[in-house]
């Protein structure tokens, strides 16, 4: 009974191997189209936009597959969601401020009377 | 088993009830381990991003000056020492000390190699003076940028202004072929004169009088450094825990049902790359 | 009369004596009380340097401290009270105590990262010594560049990397807590049975992993620049330290609420104790305790109004910070009317629960004030930022500490203190503390600045007040320090279950407990606060549900 056992367990692990394999080669071709893709110029965010989204599908490759966050409990894969999340928020905010930071000296109004500053030196 | 009057395995602690109950704790708070440090490295990340909208230009400038081959390399080396942690972690499964071992060198083996690779890159760095600090210059950034200005059409102001009226000289150049020697001969001029630097490898151009760097460059150095730098630092002791576990191992610590820590490893490693995964784009290809 | 339980087995207090056997304890209630005897000791080190400054400012002259060494004291009191006090106080002292005797569990799920948690902490706070020793850090405790980054000449890397390292204690004990409450709950104890400060140190304990890593690579990178000139914040190279703030303020923020949602656990237990009732609205405040958590991550801005923010940030921020008061009033509104109609009962843990709602709700609503805009742009920077604070943090969260030390004390050691001095300790504490801190609003509104060493004479009559308040609540609290070292020493022995509360802590457990917590693992089968049950008044062995 236990090489029936043995046996089976061998099969699973075959069938994760060949997913492992998928990945593996799937992250390889990952990067050279990471590289092939910022060779194009879009412009603007676009270009930085394309990097990331290759990256967060290599990475979810990672997560999902290599560390087995699929077959991973709920609460695990809610630590996950949860912390991806915050961390867009980090990343969010900083940007936002600044962004939006010399709105009010552009735009002349209620807001700023004194409507001829403007930003810092020669930005967007 | 041993003639224990316990009816659990040895290896389960006291204050668990069941295998499951302490494997699953033990994985929630690997996890819960693993969403703070992506907590820390998003702030590095948050700094990046900050400043990349702010000085777009600077971002452009100092990426020319990163290898991309050797930022592609390493990041290929990365994703082979991920499967290479699978397979440790398959080996683990299955029971295999030896497999676990010898997975667990390849990985090491591949965490070095980066971490050579890294060492290349930096002692480059360190040589163009672009370690942020008392020694910082920005005469090779500068070669670099004047080497591709059509790179810079977009930006205006931010203290480049000067690339802008490369970019006709530039192609023209191109066509002509005689970029390299014209140049070799002004260094071996330029070397006689005693100049300190590196004027040598920036491709071609003697720069303008008024050329400057574009504004943050510095910072972007910065990031460079503080990023990969924490980066690495995560291999280096990943690698150390390797070597750790691979103690543990030889003394038989691991059985099929039981090997916590090389999963959890794994689980490390895996992240290390993802964070690299990000790194190379960021870094490298803009 | 004392228990025959209490005499039944050694307890975890005196089964081993030895030095090694507290300094390698893997015991959790060792461990809260090794972090107990680590944080007065950083109290008392924050309260004399502020004892100190609050001398000099009583005079509107430097009459008593150089302008530098009041920069440093003022700098070392916020730097030790915040990361040395009040963010340990109640989820490592009574958490780490607490938690699996609330949850009927043997010991946290990690109970060597436990201890190394204590450890770590200590390191930190030894460095923190050491800057202090060395001369001490003027930066103020959020170490603003490119102040702190560029031109201070004191020991700012030493105290950082004190702060850094303290904050992997707190991440890890975080990391402790959270898997402790959803893997180690005995029988029958659902989420909704758990008690609310359970509920409220869950809470904490996420805002303590997702936060405090960002204030480590904050430090991590204000270290870098000031060790290896790696300008990220440096406005010559460009930086912005608006940047820095927003990264410090990312934890900050949040880390008010790591210091705040524990004492409102407690006050919550408290509160159902002595009112003999259930918590009123007991969902509602476990979930207010996971809306602070949650919303409480988007507001820092509120710090950075007049930094040159971004106006539309700000206003968003400002809109936010309206929405975290409304938990925030959920749980003051539910805990008076746990109150009504109650039977309410005025031992000490009471009066310092009571002394809480007052003061908080002052410090609470006060902060809506500086949460909009436009009264921040006046307010920021003077004392009525520095009175709201600490009616939260001191009003609120450091008599929520001693409400919890004066609850569970008779749990923890075994013994009872005294009565009287308890009650005449708690009202010196209140009347001290509204003596220093109410007068701060008002001269804050009138104009005068934050962390001003010298200041117009107008303002003087204001500081006098604050200091001689502050010379009373500091008699209050060396009184507690008194009667709390005489009951350890020589108190009367406690009975099991001396408030009649309910909790698996109290009904289930020795007094003090054994060290393993449970002769056998507890089945729970009815809700978190049933004091409508009166068989507990009766005959206290009944309680054993």
């Amino acid at each position: 009974m236990s090489e029936a056992k043995k046996d089976h367990h061998d099969d699973h692990h075959d069938d994760h191997m060949k997913v492992y394999w998928l990945v593996f080669v799937g992250l390889l071709i990952g990067t050279v189209i990471t590289v092939l893709a910022s060779k194009i110029k879009l412009g603007g965010y676009m270009d930085v936009t394309l990097a990331l989204a290759i990256a967060i599908c290599k990475a979810s490759l990672v997560l999902i597959f290599f560390m087995h966050l699929r077959e991973a409990a709920r609460i695990v894969k809610l630590v996950a969601a949860g912390t991806f999340l915050w961390l867009i928020i980090l990343l969010a905010y900083p940007v936002v401020d600044i962004a939006s930071r010399y709105w009010i000296a552009v735009e002349p109004g209620w807001l700023n009377p004194h409507a001829e500053l403007s930003g810092p030196a020669d930005t967007e | 088993m041993s003639a224990d009057h316990h009816d659990h395995p040895p290896y389960q602690a006291h204050h668990f009830d069941s295998m499951e109950q302490q494997n699953q704790s033990s994985m929630m708070g690997m996890w819960l381990f693993m969403a703070q440090e992506i907590m820390f490295f998003g702030g590095l990340f948050a700094a990046y991003m900050a400043y990349r909208f702010s000085y777009p230009a600077a971002w452009v400038a100092g990426a020319s000056t990163l290898d991309v081959n050797l930022g592609f390399i390493n990041t290929l080396v990365l994703i082979c020492s991920s499967f290479t942690v699978i397979l440790m972690v398959m080996a683990a499964r299955k029971g295999s000390d030896k497999g676990i071992m010898g997975w667990l060198v390849a990985t090491m083996v591949l965490g070095a190699a980066f971490l050579g690779i890294k060492y290349v890159e930096y002692t480059g760095k360190f040589d163009h003076h672009l370690f942020p600090g008392k020694n910082f210059d920005t005469h090779y950034v500068m070669g670099k940028m004047a080497a591709h200005p059509e790179k810079y059409a977009e930006f205006k102001g931010m203290g480049i202004d000067w690339v802008h009226e490369l970019v006709g000289h530039e192609s023209h150049d191109h066509e002509s072929g005689d970029k390299h020697h014209g140049s070799e001969d002004d260094h071996a001029k330029e070397g006689a004169h005693g100049d300190a630097g590196d004027h040598g490898d920036h491709g071609g151009h003697a720069l303008p009088a008024d050329a400057t760097a574009p504004l943050g460059i510095a910072l972007y150095f910065g990031l460079y450094f503080a990023m990969t730098g924490t980066h690495a630092l995560h291999m280096v002791i990943g690698i150390g825990i390797g070597i750790w576990l691979l103690v543990k191992t030889k003394r038989g610590a691991w059985c099929s049902e039981y090997h916590p820590y090389i999963e959890y490893f794994g689980l490390y490693w895996h992240f290390v790359d993802i964070v690299w995964i990000f790194l190379f784009p960021l870094l490298y290809l803009i | 009369m004392a228990t025959a339980t209490a005499e039944h087995h050694e307890n975890y207090l005196t089964e081993l004596k030895t030095i090694k056997s507290w300094l390698l304890t893997l015991d959790h209630k060792r461990v809260g009380l090794l972090y107990l005897f680590s944080i007065v000791f950083f109290f008392l080190i924050g309260g004399t340097a502020a004892a100190l400054f609050r001398l000099d400012l009583a005079t509107a002259e430097a009459d008593v401290l150089s302008h530098e060494t009041y920069n440093k004291l003022f700098t070392m009191h916020g730097v030790v009270m915040i990361f040395f006090f009040l963010v340990p106080s109640v989820p490592a002292v009574l958490g780490n105590f607490l938690l699996p005797l609330m949850l009927g569990a043997k010991d946290v799920a990690f109970p060597r990262l436990n201890l190394a948690s204590w450890y770590i902490f200590m390191i930190g706070g030894t460095f923190t010594l050491v800057a202090v020793l060395m001369g001490g850090v003027d930066t103020g405790w959020t170490f603003y560049t490119p102040y702190s980054s560029t031109y201070a000449n004191t020991n700012v890397i030493m105290a950082a990397l004190g702060v850094f390292i303290t904050g992997f204690s707190s991440i890890l004990t975080g990391v402790n807590f959270v898997v402790t409450v959803h893997k180690m709950r005995c029988p029958g104890l659902t989420w909704f049975r758990l008690p609310l400060f359970v509920w409220s140190l869950y809470a904490t304990s996420l805002i303590m992993v997702l936060g405090t890593p960002v204030l480590a690579i904050t430090i991590f990178l204000l270290i870098l620049e000031r060790g290896l000139g790696i300008g990220v914040f440096d406005p010559k190279l460009g930086g912005d330290p608006v940047l820095f703030q927003h990264m410090f303020w990312f934890y900050s923020h949040p880390a008010v609420y790591i210091m705040i949602l524990p004492g409102f656990g407690v006050i919550s237990d408290v509160m159902a104790c002595f009112s003999r009732k259930r918590v009123y609205g007991y969902e509602f405040v476990a979930m207010s305790s996971m809306a602070i958590a949650v919303i409480g991550f988007f507001v820092w801005g509120h710090h950075m109004f007049v930094s040159s923010q971004s106006i539309y940030a700000g206003m968003v921020f400002s809109f936010l910070t309206f929405l975290v008061g409304i938990p925030t009033a959920i749980k003051i509104f539910n805990w008076t009317a746990t109150m009504f109609r109650g039977s309410v009962w005025l031992e000490a843990p009471m009066l310092y629960a009571l002394g809480f709602i007052g003061l908080f709700l002052i410090g609470g609503l006060t902060g809506l004030y500086l949460s909009t805009m436009a009264l921040d742009v006046h307010l920021h920077d003077t004392y009525f930022v520095v009175a709201h604070f600490h009616y939260v943090m001191v009003g609120g969260m450091m008599m929520a500490w001693l409400c919890g030390v004066h609850f569970w004390w008779p749990k923890m050691t075994g013994r009872l203190y005294s009565a009287y001095w308890s009650k005449m300790s708690a009202i010196l504490v209140f009347a001290g503390f509204n003596f220093t801190f109410f007068p701060q609003f008002i001269m804050g509104y009138m104009g005068m600045p934050r962390r001003y060493h010298i200041y117009p004479k107008e303002f003087e009559v204001f500081h006098q007040m604050s200091t001689l308040g502050a010379s009373i609540m500091g008699l209050g609290l060396l009184m507690a320090l008194c009667y709390f070292t005489h009951s350890w020493f020589r108190g009367e022995k406690a009975t099991q279950n001396p408030w009649y509360a309910f909790g698996l802590e109290w009904t289930h457990t020795q007094t003090p407990p054994i060290t393993h917590n449970f002769e056998e693992d507890p089945v729970v089968t009815r809700e978190a606060y049933d004091y409508e049950d009166e068989s507990i008044y009766t005959n206290e062995d009944k309680a054993r549900a």
